[in-house]
């Protein structure tokens, strides 16, 4: 005999009709549920979803594939589930156990149907039958360890991790599911007697099967019977409320997946005909965020890593990212669900009742939260949506909005006078774009490096390293004007717009291609800023260039004798540098050649992409921190933890913050530019 | 002819070196255009005060003493401020860009009917009349305008003008006839909180003196960088460093976040340089720099420059300055 069971052995016709007809009002329940939710999201700002399939076969499915690859990368494959302690592989593990059992299920009814069309269409037997079995023993164990973990991991709460009392009810069901799923399957094999490979197929169910042994054959089938109710009816509960608990993540994650703007660093333009149009810019009500954004809410696990990862929240500011992701959930639900009419309750303003000013202007726009969540939600973009609406109506006040007037008046947020902007490069022979029109790069020089005395410096060693080596290139000079990077993530949206059209006017002037700068901030902004406005550049950073001269043999940097202690080095990633635009490996290149084949490098636990933010990005370099516990000092702490002498960075800002921090520490570890460490070994 | 009334602002103790700008801007346009100018202090007690304004040529120098005077309350002051100006004619008043101005001067303007501009840093003759340039915008724009009206109320920036010339000629004290009865009483003096540093304001000095992070404790910046001031009769200035350990007040605080100022000299000692603090200083028209380390940025925009340590530096060169 073929080794295979019988659907729905056991179970009396009536209870079968009874079971569709569960199955049918679970399925009401469920779609009742996601319609519920999909009426709030569609309230928001269209997207343009159609823009996806408009156009040939062809066009439609480039659209598609890369947003396709990620749902089959990170929903399927939960790439970004990865990491995270335990927490992360036993998601995998579960996950893995939960669809392996999900698609056996589907198996088993496809053949169910199938079989009742013709017998000859009948699978579920022979050696798939052995080998589905086997899986789904197998897979089944895998469920429920992640069960068990998560359970375990629950009582124990995580201070990141949110919590509902539904959060006991979904682990506990899907324990006993796990579990009454591995006693039914004992209970048919006591009843049907299998044996062979029919029995060894299901190792876990045999096990079981074992125990019950004493059990009488008709014992069992009523057992199985009752049992096989009580699975059922915890499957159909656990579907249906699906749309109502935490499980929603398994709808909404995947197509926040799918719809997510997947880029880092890159904000959503808007238009002066827009703002006419509206008669506003950014976000003030939670139905002017756009439909992925609400969708984005409800995919939120609460599973914290946001949080955890944010510096903000680690220094004991307003800002939690999970917070603020819940908190507009919430407004969601309140102000778009239909209300009572009779309601008088008032509903709460998105600004200030929801979202505290302080909590928006705490964020330094690192990108941690964005590259940590599992399933892309971007609570950065919400910020800057809700910045946006602050700068609009006139909120933002103090230093950093003097700042902006500065960038407005002098095209530099320290008010300097523009026309001292290339006295820096007095006697260094950096010849401007107009002095040497043949450049084959442009050095673009950014506000720091043009007046922050500490970091003409790094400008003045980057010239030098590039005249030692031959380069061909040219500085505006002062034509530059602050590529208003911080303006755009303080929310000054036009006054950002003012400042790239005019730095784009420039830069098409000269024809420039291709651009080198030491300013991440302005490497960022540069390149994916400035091209929705029809500024195309090549952008590279200094250690990218700097460590290409070296590979090509242009830069001759003598052998270091010194080693040990006296340089021992540690390298600060700038965010927009290592997180947003992925380059870490050039800097550490350049400072391996700088410090020689001895040389004592030390990486900070957290580093490339896991980096901790100096503090200073998305217009904080403008505002006053709390002296008690600023970000650039937990941040120098961990570099002054390494017992590096040299703390390298890649960024000015991160220059200023790092100084800053490791002078409040009383540390004694020079803080210099990968560029100025370079320039000193070659003694230029 | 012009007759001009300056507005005398003082401490209780001596007059303000700002309203000494509102007088050297009389003296100007008596020169250019005749007439002359007379000085009005408003308080209680105030006969030393209004001795120390009678050295710059005024026509007069005008007491307006009484109990109900003691504290500059707006509507008593205004309400003296507009009488006088119809007993002598006036056809401008003028004082320092203050807040006191600001407080007082538009009530008065507003009594008489009469326009009134603020932040004034130049004045042109044209005609009969004048023309006038006043920063607006926080410095961003320069507006130049003309004040319609018989009578003009004006505030002057302290940078903007000079000092006033000392003349040979003592003016005369004059008393205003005050009658407390008629004197409005709708505001009622609660209280004072002052600073208790007797130093002047880092916005208002011509000398600052600021200390950074090499300063150690409070009692080290007193005694250092207050010490220090005191000689050379300057403020105090503080990089963000030693405001975030509590060494000095918020209130003394330099640069980007903190106060911007614009002395003629500014001394900092032990401070770096750091972008944001020169932020707050960049308008100074001397630095000297003191700091150990030759290197440190604050060199570079330094007009003078001394490598040292504070704590040996700044002794050395209070005892130098004290002889």
């Amino acid at each position: 005999m073929q080794p295979t069971r019988e659907t729905f052995g056991n179970i009396p016709h009536s209870s079968q009709l009874v079971f569709y007809f569960l199955t049918v009002v679970t399925m009401v329940i469920f779609a009742y549920g996601i319609w519920r939710r999909f009426k709030l999201w569609r309230k928001g700002v269209t997207v343009g979803w159609k823009d996806l399939i408009v156009g040939g076969l062809q066009q439609s499915w480039a659209r598609i594939k890369p947003p396709a690859q990620r749902l089959l990368v990170e929903g399927l494959g939960q790439k970004r589930v990865r990491g995270h302690g335990l927490a992360g592989p036993m998601h995998i593990v579960m996950f893995a156990g939960f669809m392996i059992l999900f698609l056996g299920t589907t198996m088993l009814e496809i053949d169910h149907l199938s079989s009742g069309i013709s017998e000859a269409l009948h699978f579920h037997k022979g050696t798939y039958y052995v080998i589905y079995e086997f899986t789904l023993d197998v897979f089944g164990l895998l469920f429920l360890l992640g069960c068990c973990f998560f359970f375990w991991r629950r009582t124990r709460r995580p201070a990141s991790l949110g919590h509902r009392a539904t959060d006991w009810y979904v682990l506990g069901s899907f324990l006993v599911i796990g579990v009454s799923g591995y006693v039914l399957e004992g209970l048919r094999m006591v009843w049907q007697q299998p044996t062979g490979l029919a029995a060894q197929c299901s190792p876990v169910g045999l096990l079981v099967a074992q125990s019950l042994s004493e059990v009488s054959i008709d014992g069992a089938r009523s057992a199985h019977f009752a049992v096989w109710w009580f699975h059922a009816v915890l499957v159909f509960g656990f579907i249906a409320s699906i749309p109502y608990t935490r499980l929603m993540h398994l709808i909404t994650g995947p197509l926040n997946i799918f719809f997510a703007q997947p880029i880092l660093g890159k904000l959503i333009p808007v238009s002066m005909e827009e703002v006419e149009k509206t008669e506003r810019i950014g976000v003030s009500a939670i139905n002017h965020f756009n439909q992925q954004q609400l969708l984005s809410f409800d995919a939120c696990m609460e599973c914290g890593r946001c949080e955890e990862a944010c510096p903000a929240f680690a220094t004991g500011k307003p800002l939690s990212p999970k917070k603020v992701v819940q908190d507009l959930k919430r407004l969601m639900t309140l102000s778009l669900s239909s209300r009572p009419k009779n309601s008088n309750f008032p509903l709460p303003n998105l600004h200030d009742d929801t979202i505290q000013a302080e909590t928006l202007w705490s964020c330094t726009a690192c990108t941690a939260c964005v590259k940590v969540c599992p399933v892309r939600i971007d609570p950065l973009t919400l910020i800057f949506d809700m910045r946006r609406n602050r700068v609009g109506e006139g909120e933002l006040s103090g230093t950093a909005a003097t700042a902006l007037r500065r960038m407005q008046s002098s095209a530099n947020p320290w008010g300097l006078p523009a026309p001292d902007r290339a006295n820096w490069s007095e006697g260094l022979g950096a010849p401007t774009c107009q002095e040497n029109p043949n450049f084959e790069v442009l050095y673009w020089i950014g506000c720091a490096g043009s007046f922050d005395r500490r970091a003409q410096r790094v400008a003045r060693a980057v010239v030098k390293i590039l005249k030692q080596a031959g380069v061909n290139f040219a500085i505006l000079g002062r034509e530059e004007k602050c590529t208003g990077e911080s303006a755009r993530r303080l929310g000054d949206e036009f006054l950002f717009q003012e400042l790239a059209t005019a730095n784009i006017a420039t830069l098409a002037k000269y024809n420039v291609r291709k651009i080198l700068a030491h300013c991440p901030h302005c490497l960022n902004s540069l390149l994916k800023d400035y091209a929705q406005f029809g500024g195309q550049y090549e952008v590279i950073h200094h250690t990218q260039f700097i460590s290409q001269l070296i590979a090509d043999g242009r830069l001759q940097v003598p052998s270091s004798e010194e080693a040990g202690q006296s340089n021992a080095t540690t390298y600060h990633d700038p965010c927009y540098l290592a997180r947003v635009n992925g380059i870490h490996d050039a800097p550490r290149d350049v400072l391996q050649t700088a410090l020689g084949a001895k040389s004592d490098f030390r990486e900070m636990p957290r580093n490339r992409d896991k980096t901790f933010c100096c503090g200073a990005g998305g217009g904080r370099m403008w505002m006053e921190e709390d002296p008690r516990k600023r970000v650039s000092t937990v941040r120098a702490d961990e570099a002054l933890g390494t017992g590096a002498k040299t703390v390298a960075v890649g960024c000015p800002f991160c220059l200023t913050m790092m100084t800053d921090g490791v002078a409040a520490q009383a540390g004694s570890a020079r803080v210099m530019d990968v560029a100025e460490v370079l320039a000193e070994r070659m003694k230029l | 002819m012009s007759e001009i009334l300056v507005i005398a602002e003082h401490d209780g103790e001596q007059v303000k070196l700002a309203t000494l700008s509102a007088i050297g801007f009389a003296q100007k346009i008596c020169a250019e255009r005749g007439g002359q100018f007379v000085v009005l202090v408003l308080g209680h007690e105030i006969s030393l005060i209004a001795d120390s304004l009678r050295t710059f040529g005024a026509a007069s120098v005008l007491i307006a003493d009484n109990l109900a005077l003691k504290e500059p309350l707006a509507d008593r002051y205004a309400h003296v401020i507009a009488e006088v100006v119809r007993t002598q004619n006036a056809t401008i008043v003028v004082g320092a860009a203050s807040t006191y101005s600001k407080d007082i001067l538009p009530r008065a303007a507003a009594l008489l009917d009469a326009g009134m501009i603020s932040d004034v840093i130049e004045v042109r003759t044209d005609g009969s009349d004048f023309v006038f340039r006043r920063v607006m915008y926080a410095g961003n724009v320069i507006a130049t305008v003309k004040l319609a009206g018989a009578i003009k109320f004006l505030t002057v920036r302290s940078s903007a003008f000079p000092p006033p010339a000392k003349t040979g000629v003592i003016s005369s004290l004059v008393s205003v006839a005050l009658e407390s009865g008629n004197l409005p009483a709708q505001i009622e003096f609660v209280g004072r909180e002052a600073k208790v540093a007797g130093r002047p304001d880092s916005t208002e000095a011509r000398v600052v003196v600021s200390g950074g992070r090499a300063i150690k404790n409070s009692e080290d910046f007193e005694r250092l960088i207050g010490g220090l001031a005191d000689v050379l009769g300057g403020a105090v200035g503080s990089s963000r460093a030693l405001v975030d350990s509590g060494i000095a007040p918020n209130s003394l605080q330099v640069g980007q976040t903190g106060k911007v100022v614009a002395p003629d000299l500014y001394i900092a000692a032990g401070i770096s340089g750091a972008i944001q603090h020169m932020a707050g200083m960049k308008d100074t028209k001397v630095i000297v720099a003191i700091n150990k380390d030759a290197d440190a940025p604050i060199f570079e925009v330094a007009d003078y420059g001394l490598v040292g340590d504070v704590y040996q530096v700044v002794p050395e060169l209070v005892e130098k300055l004290k002889k």
